[in-house]
């Protein structure tokens, strides 16, 4: 989707990095004073999701660039960090949680990166191993079109050994990576979904091949890779869909240089249903058979999600034995009826992560720290 | 210039009516009564209206606009169908020349009704559909509105228009309170005849207004699924057979109904709700002890809950608890893969 309006704030107008996304741009800039110019600017719009897909707005985060994944205790947490780059993302997924999580949603750059650095400075300087993403609020990549986002993390990472930097995304744009020092201290990740996910609910983004073909080069690269099978949804012919896909990715990618896959199933907050109703009419995924979660989130009936899960854990594991699988927020249960153990029984899910990144990234162990 | 005490309306209709001709004596063969673009009212009956103007006269005369050799009716259908039912031949009436304008007679024909009787939700849709006809400025209309006693709220307007555009059945049913006006204005999404029938439905079975939405949102989930159409799913084998079936009553149907739709729309919900339930049911706890899935079977906990009043009822459940334990059954459902 083509960016067709800038905002600039007042007070990141003279930065560098400001410069230079408008240099790479090329439209004209509109300084404001506030950012409830631009949010007013949003919703006037007829769908302010889609104008806010197509608006950027160049402001400074004036709050804190390290958080917590936002996750809750009812259902297992992989204490993963966000690293809060901007928000919202121009790819049009329908099941997109961001159309419903800002209001009103502005695809927003931060451009303050001396207070970024500053941050994760702070985080280095702890000696625990931790796993910072950028591709919570955000797709990790799409900012690769107009910044210079990655030469500025993924050196920043290569020069420590306690902290893990993972870029997760639905697109190709990894040019920028290559031949950048990043000591293994960077993954590069893919969301995976079937060719007919893609096709009807993953709008403007790359297709299944296109992905698998980037991560390879990634690979070649020397970047460790992760996978997420996120969301999964249940439709017919499912089954058949995704285990092509399991063994379509390993024919491209060595299992070796896989640090994680992840799984999880399309869940969404209630309000979303409305909005996919509205700017996806065709779309059936909603459609499930749901269930209000523990959470107040919208989820498969538990039976559905476990016979999925176990399939997608056997069909990997048949092709990849040792990479790691984990669910991406889901109780014991799931976790016992899916993948055969508790994350519990290997010192809780964080700690088989940041172990895993240890060995796959070169982290000095003894950052780890048992939960 | 308004009295002391009198409302908007109220100004408004004595200030309108000034400018209406005196009474006319006016043959009833020469009123088109087949023009019934400024009707408003929904009443069709005639009887007890009939009775009053037998014993009273015709108090309050319609009105009427001379339209080239005829006259139309703006207000007045039933008092003039009343006066042709008991024979008059002519009927006094206030009329309007042919050049009055439509905005006036729209005027004409809301203030009047709404002067004797408060207006039902189709009868102001009608009058809000016919303002919309004669004011393009929406905040003109609004403003009218207002002054003839009609709501004056944008969203509530917004809501309350659309129900001129349902088909007749779905008015019906809203005047009969068979059906909410949020209901009614769901069924408005559907093509005319499935709006027909889920009305006819609400009203055969005399089902809850929440019952009403739950139904509804079953059926659009079903065919959205399953990529059918509503109108399937209703005329559906087995639907037609739990409607047909006389042995049943109401309540029955209806739960039956719901049953049917519930398990179509969440088959493994409802297989795992229906064994558990049966697995409750072979246990045979009696009504002292109660064994509860976890919510949509979802979370990890099994609530078990019993009451007893003395030792013997405690012995009872503890032999009871004893089954539970050993229950195979219950030992498939904790540990089902």
């Amino acid at each position: 989707m083509t960016i067709t309006k800038l905002f600039i704030n007042k007070h990141v107008n003279e930065i560098p990095e400001t410069l230079s996304i408008q240099s790479r741009l090329r439209i004209p800039a509109e300084i404001v004073k506030e950012s409830r110019q631009v949010f007013d600017y949003i919703l006037s719009a007829k769908d302010p999701i889609q104008k806010g897909k197509q608006t950027l707005y160049l402001t400074r985060n004036k709050g804190a660039f390290v958080k917590n994944c936002p996750g809750t205790h009812c259902y297992t947490c992989c204490d993963y960090k966000i690293l809060h780059i901007g928000t919202f993302c121009h790819m049009d997924c329908t099941y997109c949680i961001l159309q419903s999580y800002f209001h009103p949603p502005v695809l927003q750059y931060f451009v303050n990166h001396d207070d970024l650095l500053t941050e994760l400075r702070d985080v280095f300087a702890k000696k625990k191993i931790s796993r910072i993403g950028t591709g919570e609020f955000t797709d990790s990549m799409i900012w690769e079109l107009w910044s210079d986002l990655s030469k500025l993390l993924v050196p920043a990472f290569s020069g420590q050994e306690y902290t893990v930097l993972e870029l997760k995304t639905k697109t190709t744009a990894i040019e920028g990576l290559y031949a950048l020092a990043h000591n293994r201290k960077t993954i590069v990740a893919w969301s995976l979904n079937t060719n007919q996910m893609i096709n009807k609910e993953e709008r403007h983004t790359a297709s299944f091949s296109a992905r698998l073909k980037a991560a390879a080069k990634c690979a070649a690269w020397g970047y460790p890779l992760a996978f997420h099978f996120d969301p999964m949804v249940i439709y017919e012919g499912c089954e058949k869909d995704y285990k092509a896909v399991v063994q379509k990715l390993f024919t491209q990618v060595d299992a070796d240089t896989i640090v994680w896959i992840s799984l999880g199933t399309l869940r969404f907050m209630p309000s979303l249903k409305g909005i996919i109703q509205k700017r996806f009419p065709d779309s059936r995924i909603i459609y499930g058979e749901f269930i209000t979660g523990l959470d107040g989130k919208m989820r498969y009936f538990k039976p559905l999600r476990i016979d999925l899960y176990r399939k997608m854990a056997k069909w990997i594991r048949e092709l990849a034995p040792d990479v790691l699988i984990y669910l991406c927020m889901e109780d014991d249960e799931i976790w016992k009826k899916s993948l055969g153990f508790i994350p519990s029984d290997h010192g809780g899910l964080p700690h088989m992560l940041d172990k895993r990144a240890v060995k796959h990234c070169g982290l000095n162990s003894e950052g780890l720290v048992r939960t | 210039m308004a009295f002391e005490g009198e409302s908007n309306r109220q100004t408004f209709v004595r200030q309108g009516f000034v400018g209406i001709n005196v009474l006319q004596s006016i043959p009833l063969s020469a009123i088109n009564s087949e023009d019934s673009r400024f009707r408003i009212t929904t009443k069709t009956e005639i009887h007890e209206l009939v009775e009053s103007i037998q014993q009273l006269g015709l108090i309050h005369p319609p009105i009427l606009k001379r339209c080239a050799s005829e006259y139309i009716i703006i207000s007045g259908f039933r008092r003039i169908t009343a006066c042709r039912h008991l024979g008059w031949v002519e009927i006094p009436a206030r009329i309007l020349s042919s050049e009055i304008s439509d905005k006036t007679c729209t005027q004409y024909a809301i203030a009047d009704n709404t002067l004797q009787r408060p207006l039902n939700l189709v009868e102001i849709s009608r009058s809000l559909f016919l303002l919309s006809c004669v004011y393009k400025d929406e905040n003109q209309r609004l403003e009218c509105a207002s002054k003839l006693g009609l709501p004056d709220n944008p969203s509530l307007i917004k809501k309350i228009e659309k129900i001129y555009h349902l088909p007749e059945p779905i008015q019906n049913g809203i005047l009969k309170g068979t059906i909410s006006m949020a209901v009614g204005l769901e069924l408005s999404r559907f093509e005319p005849d499935i709006g027909d029938a889920l009305a006819g439905l609400f009203d055969r079975l005399k089902i809850g207004l929440n019952k009403q939405r739950e139904i509804i949102l079953l059926l659009d989930e079903i065919a959205l699924r399953e990529n059918t159409t509503i109108g399937s799913l209703l005329n559906g084998k087995y639907i037609r057979e739990i409607l047909d079936n006389d042995e049943l009553d109401r309540a029955r149907k209806q739960k039956k109904i719901r049953a049917y739709l519930y398990q179509r729309r969440f088959p493994t919900r409802f297989k795992t709700k229906t064994e558990f339930e049966k697995l409750v049911k072979d246990l045979k706890l009696g009504n002292s002890i109660k064994l509860m899935s976890p919510q949509d079977f979802e979370g990890p906990t099994y609530t078990l809950k019993a009451t007893f009043n003395n030792l013997a009822e405690l012995k009872d459940f503890r032999s009871k608890l004893d089954r539970i334990i050993l229950s195979s059954g219950l030992q498939k459902f904790l540990t089902k893969k």
